[in-house]
């Protein structure tokens, strides 16, 4: 693989899920999870996926592992096209991309040492050594004693257990890590020691890492890119200093105006808050999803949008604030 | 037993007023405290109390209930409510009280909620048991409390089963079953963790505005100093079961003096180059604490003091009360 070829290119992807009402299983709905997302990450590069939970983050990142299969659209895994392999034949591939949970102790296997499940990953190494010596050597590197090994993942605090499945993430040596609200189980003082601690890993090994998260906090620390995400759609994609100096998208501004709760106001709000609930929109609808919730919203929104660019590396999928409408007071709203 | 004089005096004024609570978890081979002595009081109509998992905060809340887990007890202190010690009370006392004049909302609004009744018959049944009133007339209470509290299309709704609310709309049904009867004070255990940053702005602005329409007190309890910050006129920090600092929810934020305190501020704020400077180290496992401050093992102002002899609060600024050797 060559430096400059990136580690993960989606193009165009589709995931929808079928949601059968309970109480009429006759009336059935296509949810648009992920519909046309294209991503691409470079080495050493984080980019984040923030969106409220409906916003096809989490699914993002479930069909770059490879738990779920794409409708339609491309994935490539270091220079690999992906999305059409077989299990037994992505296999071999595995081991470039792992994953950390949201929650350690539920993604680890009870009755496995945490050891045991360090060395469950180490298995998919290319010639498959497994060496315990080389279990304590990362425990080491993610910060814990080698006496862990031996202890189940119920006998540590979630902080260290979070260590632990970084540790087992990188066992295989992967290129790119999908982190899925990594730090959102965790007290906030032990947050920041996890998130130093992907970094500095990041550092050492030229990671790549896809992070899932709503918490902006965690963004502005650790990605270098990101990308918003609304009922499947890319709303707005920025380098990451860029997006908290100059958010555009509607949704955007609503996402850290929110996170700002002693700054509210009712001039604010009629700026910026994004009301009601995410809903799906009905079938045959191909305006902006975010008409119905947002402040901004005029009767051209129910028009298709297309994803623009803005500056470089800046786009927004919203004519009003690709026309310049929506940035009057934006930085203020990010502080 | 009661704790400092200050309490006796004051207490008759003070809707709720704890003094030195300590409450022990007892299991076959150790007793663990887990609050070592905590006082608070409810001065202002919305008070907040911060802390981390493990610094005791869910417990205080159980504590005031009479709800504590098996084998977990109550050893020392007073809990005073409206002038009357709720601690000994009997059970059948203290059902009178809960969820007619103190209520509570949880975490998790679908878990907490019943999912095999109707929302409506819920708040309903809350509404009958303390009050007595008619089925119709609960009905017709429950809807409207589902209204006020932003629920479109209430008479509808409130047919409907928990599964069929998203998150925040099932929390605004847990508020409802929990203010139905006019409680004097209103218990909110982290009402808003797990839900997204939007609706948590919707549900806190539900809780501000119900209480302000009703007149209930508020206890909010919360491990996030922003929700703490937009809700409440006070505020209490925890911290392993021991008060670190008490005060105005803006004074302490502006100018915290409690070491413990100032970390939290200053991982509620990035810096300028975008990174959040987080307390280092790990909060300590209980039965490890004994006499000493708890915060010691990660305090950058530590000394030889702090490892031995509990921090007493102290009234440094008018009403800002700090539990700290060295400030």
């Amino acid at each position: 693989m060559s430096a400059a070829q990136p580690v993960l290119e989606v193009e165009s992807l589709v995931k929808s899920f079928s949601a059968r009402s309970v109480l009429n299983p006759l009336n059935v709905r296509r949810i648009p999870a992920v519909d046309g997302v294209n991503l691409t990450i470079g080495r050493g590069e984080t980019v984040a996926v923030v969106g409220e939970s409906g916003s096809g983050k989490s699914t993002l990142g479930r069909l770059v592992l490879k738990l779920l299969r794409a409708d339609s659209g491309r994935i490539s895994l270091v220079g690999r096209e992906i999305q059409h392999l077989s299990d037994a034949a992505f296999r071999p591939l595995r081991r470039h991309v792992q994953m950390v949970f949201q929650n350690p102790l539920m993604s680890f296997d009870p009755l496995y040492t945490i050891g045991g499940s360090i060395r469950e990953t180490m298995r998919l190494r290319r010639n498959g050594e497994v060496d315990d010596r080389q279990v304590s050597q990362l425990l080491h590197e993610v910060g814990l004693a080698p006496r862990f090994a031996r202890l189940r993942p119920r006998n540590v605090s979630g902080g260290e257990l979070q260590r632990a499945a970084l540790a087992r993430a990188l066992a295989p040596y992967p290129e790119l890590v999908v982190l899925d609200e990594p730090t959102s189980a965790l007290d906030m003082s032990i947050q920041g020691q996890v998130l130093s601690l992907l970094r500095e890993m990041q550092q050492e090994r030229g990671l790549s890492y896809l992070l899932a998260t709503h918490d902006l906090r965690v963004v502005q620390m650790v990605a270098h890119r990101v990308v918003v995400m609304y009922l499947g759609q890319v709303m707005e994609t920025a380098p990451t200093r860029e997006l908290f100096a100059r958010p555009l998208h509607p949704y955007t501004l609503g996402l850290f105006y929110a996170r700002d709760l002693a700054g509210r106001s009712e001039a604010s709000d009629r700026k910026y808050r994004i009301r009601g609930a995410l809903s799906y929109p009905p079938a045959g609808y191909t305006g902006c999803r975010l008409v119905g919730r947002c402040p901004l919203a005029l009767e051209k929104c129910k028009e298709p949008q297309d994803l623009v660019t803005v500056a470089p590396g800046h786009a927004v999928r919203c004519w009003r604030a690709a026309a310049g409408e929506t940035s009057g007071g934006a930085s203020n709203v990010s502080n | 037993m009661l704790a400092e004089p200050r309490h006796v005096e004051e207490s008759a004024l003070r809707l709720l007023e704890i003094g030195q609570l300590e409450v022990v978890a007892q299991t076959q081979r150790e007793s663990v405290k887990l609050l070592r002595g905590i006082d608070l009081w409810l001065d202002t109509a919305r008070l907040g109390v911060v802390g981390e998992s493990g610094s005791g905060k869910s417990m205080t809340a159980a504590a005031i209930l009479g709800l504590l887990p098996t084998g977990i007890r109550v050893t020392r202190g007073s809990i005073r409510f409206a002038g009357r010690e709720l601690l000994g009370l009997p059970e059948s006392d203290l059902q009178e009280i809960r969820g007619k004049q103190i209520s509570i909302v949880y975490q998790n609004a679908v878990t907490s909620l019943n999912p095999l009744m109707s929302v409506g018959d819920q708040i309903a049944r809350v509404c009958r048991v303390h009050t007595g009133v008619s089925r119709a007339e609960a009905w017709r209470r429950a809807v409207e409390m589902l209204a006020s509290l932003g629920i479109a299309d209430a008479a509808n709704r409130a047919r409907d089963y928990p599964h069929q609310f998203s998150g925040g709309m099932a929390q605004r049904v847990a508020i409802g079953a929990a203010l139905i009867c006019g409680p004097k004070l209103l218990i909110a255990d982290e009402p808003t963790t797990g839900l997204d940053a939007t609706i948590q702005a919707q549900v806190l602005d539900v809780i501000t505005e119900s209480v302000r329409r009703t007149g209930a007190a508020l206890l909010l309890i919360s491990h996030d100093l922003g929700v703490i910050q937009a809700t409440t006129d006070s505020v209490v920090v925890l911290y392993a079961g021991l008060v670190m600092e008490i005060g105005g929810t803006d004074a302490v934020i502006s100018s915290p003096l409690n070491p413990y305190t100032q970390g939290l501020v200053r991982a509620l704020t990035p810096k300028d180059d975008g990174t959040i400077q987080f307390i280092p180290g790990r909060v300590p496992e209980p039965q490890t604490i004994s006499e000493q401050c708890p915060f010691a093992s990660r305090c950058p102002l530590v000394t030889q003091r702090c490892r031995v002899e509990k921090p007493l609060l102290r009234e440094l600024r008018p009403g800002q009360w700090v539990a700290c050797h060295n400030v």
